[in-house]
């Protein structure tokens, strides 16, 4: 007799057990990375510039599998504004890619604007590098590409459109998210601060306007002999309640004026406009700054204190021009400079003047920023405003 | 004697490329020419002496990094509807080497007939022009805003009994309730309509004797605004002459003086 003794005979149950989990073990695939997880990630992004590399290096390694190593490409995302002439390529590349790639990209995709789908061919140092496009989607003037470039073979061309497919989909879903989402802030950043402005203008700004006309009202009645003694409380206090009420109509306008425009240059460019109307002033704005440079934080209070040498050229100058000029310095050195060709600054000159100096200099001071009244070797005023505004790119 | 006369030798070589970079580079335009990349390929002389930038810096850049950047769009969107039978007229700002802006009109077509690329470019320098339009323009603005928001009623109108007005500031509207556009332009919103019937007759008759003598006239009547309201009025104003005395229209300005 065949005695086989072991100690733990499966059950049957057991052994099927077994046998299908073998079986299911085999077929079910490797722990798949989650489309949908990467969508949400990007439309959750609070900095797209640091989450989409990381997703393409996910989305990279999914479809580098597909692929013998020969036949891989990599896969990169151009945001391009044709009407500014700018384009963002982001990329999870280790090293970047060369200048010549993203020159030639941007030619190709901002500059010229290609209407057709296919593989374009691009020349980059002497080698011949093959591209795939696929279009996204577009959003507010952007064109949102999704690209697959090649430096060796193409692979099979079908089986590249379906892989690829895939991508472009998690991409989409997540980056036109993303946008969505982006603008539903900044509409709801610009409806807070017009409900603030709002504010201010019909309780602080009317009190003071109150407060201006009867402290002036004091200040003339102390004129009296009598009173005398009074006189420089009056005057201080008038000049004080003047230049407060100022301060405030101007905070509400320069607010108002980046929030229709979310940007510093419509900001600026919209109170040349309006300083010119007032004065037979040539005014010449030479802006060179790209959009959105400045957040809006910022923006308020260098364009007060642009609106305030310019209404000082208008009041005091006797100009025949003035010059507004923005520009980067360096890359992250923004330079304003206000000139004018008039009489020149009197620094000794009436006390609301000297306080409004003051608070430029103040405002200034507040987002870091340098600035420097003085005058025009060729005489006239000018107003130089040096600030650092960081590495952000 | 004979006179012995040599048929002069027709010359009818093409110019020699030196005699051609000559010329070129003697025009005192920018002449350039294009590739599709939109980079600059050839250049002349002129192009120095406006923006202070080297020929050799320039060739090869593309044509927007001397572009001031404001100007880019319009000079993209122009270069994206460029056919190749069509000569294009652009103004826009160079930066120049020093960093001033030069105003500059660019003429720009295809060099070949059936061919968009290369294209070729003249460039002229139009700074002096662009401020001169400036201050003349900042004067007429500074003039127009003025008279715009003055409260009274500016106006050059016909000598008729509806007062047909050739011009008339925005100032109107504080006065008459109308908008400037309307009066001048819709035959049945008139000055003579507004003045009261009463007054209207008196209104023709102190006119046309200051315009008899030469004089100027300052008279007070009614007026019915656009919402109905009377309010009472002061008209001071003159003639507009020939050079022989013939009437060409009524010149003043209107106030409300009262309710």
């Amino acid at each position: 007799m065949l005695n086989i003794k072991r100690k733990n005979w499966p059950t049957i149950q057991e052994w099927l057990s077994q046998q299908l989990q073998f079986v299911k073990h085999k077929n079910k695939p490797k722990p798949a990375l989650d489309l949908n997880d990467l969508a949400f990630k990007l439309a959750t992004a609070n900095d797209i510039n640091e989450i989409l590399p990381k997703v393409l290096s996910s989305l990279q390694a999914l479809i580098d599998e597909q692929f013998i190593p020969a036949e891989q490409g990599d896969l990169l995302v151009l945001f391009s504004n044709p009407l500014t002439s700018e384009s963002f390529l982001h990329h999870s590349m280790e090293p970047a890619p060369s200048q010549k790639l993203i020159q030639s990209l941007h030619q190709h995709f901002t500059i010229r604007r290609p209407e057709e789908k296919g593989f374009i061919n691009l020349k980059i140092n002497g080698t011949s590098v093959t591209c795939v496009p696929s279009r996204l989607f577009e959003h507010d003037n952007q064109t949102i590409w999704l690209l697959m470039v090649f430096s060796q073979a193409l692979p099979n061309e079908k089986k590249l459109k379906w892989e690829i497919a895939l991508m472009e989909q998690t991409l989409a879903k997540g980056l036109q998210a993303w946008f969505q989402r982006e603008s539903k802030v900044k509409q709801a950043l610009a409806a807070e601060r017009a409900i603030y402005a709002a504010e201010l203008h019909d309780s602080l700004a009317q009190v003071l306007g109150y407060l201006k006309l009867k402290s002036a009202k004091l200040d003339k009645l102390c004129l009296k002999t009598e009173y005398a003694e009074l006189k420089p409380i009056t005057e201080d206090l008038a000049a004080y309640t003047q230049c407060a009420y100022h301060q405030t109509r101007e905070l509400i306008t320069a607010s108002r004026l980046t929030m229709q425009s979310e940007s510093l240059s419509q900001g600026v460019t919209n109170s040349v406009r309006e300083f010119e109307q007032q004065s037979a002033i040539v005014f010449e704005l030479d802006n060179r700054l790209p959009a959105n440079l400045l957040p809006p934080k910022q923006s308020i209070q260098i364009l007060y204190i642009i609106r305030e040498s310019l209404s000082n050229i208008v009041r005091h100058s006797h100009a025949s021009h003035a010059r507004v000029r923005l520009i980067l310095k360096a890359p992250r050195q923004l330079h304003i400079q206000i000139e004018d060709n008039g009489t020149g600054i009197d620094f000794a000159a009436a006390r609301s003047d000297s306080f409004g100096l003051q608070i430029m200099h103040e405002r200034a001071e507040r987002v870091g920023a340098k600035l420097q009244i003085s005058q025009r070797h060729e005489g006239g005023t000018l107003v130089q405003l040096n600030m650092d505004i960081g590495d952000k790119v | 004697m004979t006179l012995l006369k040599w048929p002069t030798k027709i010359v009818n070589s093409a110019p020699t490329a030196s005699q051609l970079t000559q010329l070129l580079n003697s025009l005192s335009d920018v002449v350039m020419m294009l590739d599709e990349q939109h980079q600059i390929k050839m250049i002349n002389q002129c192009w120095q002496d406006i923006t202070g930038i080297s020929i050799e810096q320039t060739q090869g850049k593309a044509f927007t990094d001397f572009l001031h950047p404001e100007d880019i769009p319009s000079w993209v969107q122009l270069l994206q509807n460029m056919r190749c039978d069509a000569k294009e007229v652009i103004w826009f700002r160079l930066i120049s080497a020093s960093g001033e802006l030069r105003w500059c009109e660019m003429r720009l077509q295809s060099v070949e007939k059936n061919k968009l690329y290369p294209l070729s470019a003249t460039l002229c320098d139009i700074t002096p022009q662009v401020r001169n339009e400036q201050v003349r323009h900042a004067s007429y603005r500074s003039l127009q805003s003025l008279v715009d928001r003055l409260p009274g009623m500016l106006y050059r109108a016909r000598n008729n009994i509806s007062w047909s007005m050739e011009y008339v500031s925005e100032g109107c509207e504080h006065v008459t309730g109308y908008t400037a556009q309307t009066l001048l332009n819709q035959p049945q919103v008139s000055l003579g309509a507004m003045i009261h019937a009463a007054d209207a007759g008196y209104v023709w008759e102190q006119v046309q004797i200051a315009l008899e003598n030469q004089s100027t006239f300052s008279i007070q009547y009614r007026l019915t605004q656009a919402n109905g309201n009377e309010i009472v009025v002061l008209d001071k104003g003159r003639g507009l002459y020939s050079e022989s005395g013939m009437v060409l229209g009524v010149e003043g300005i209107i106030f409300q003086i009262a309710e």
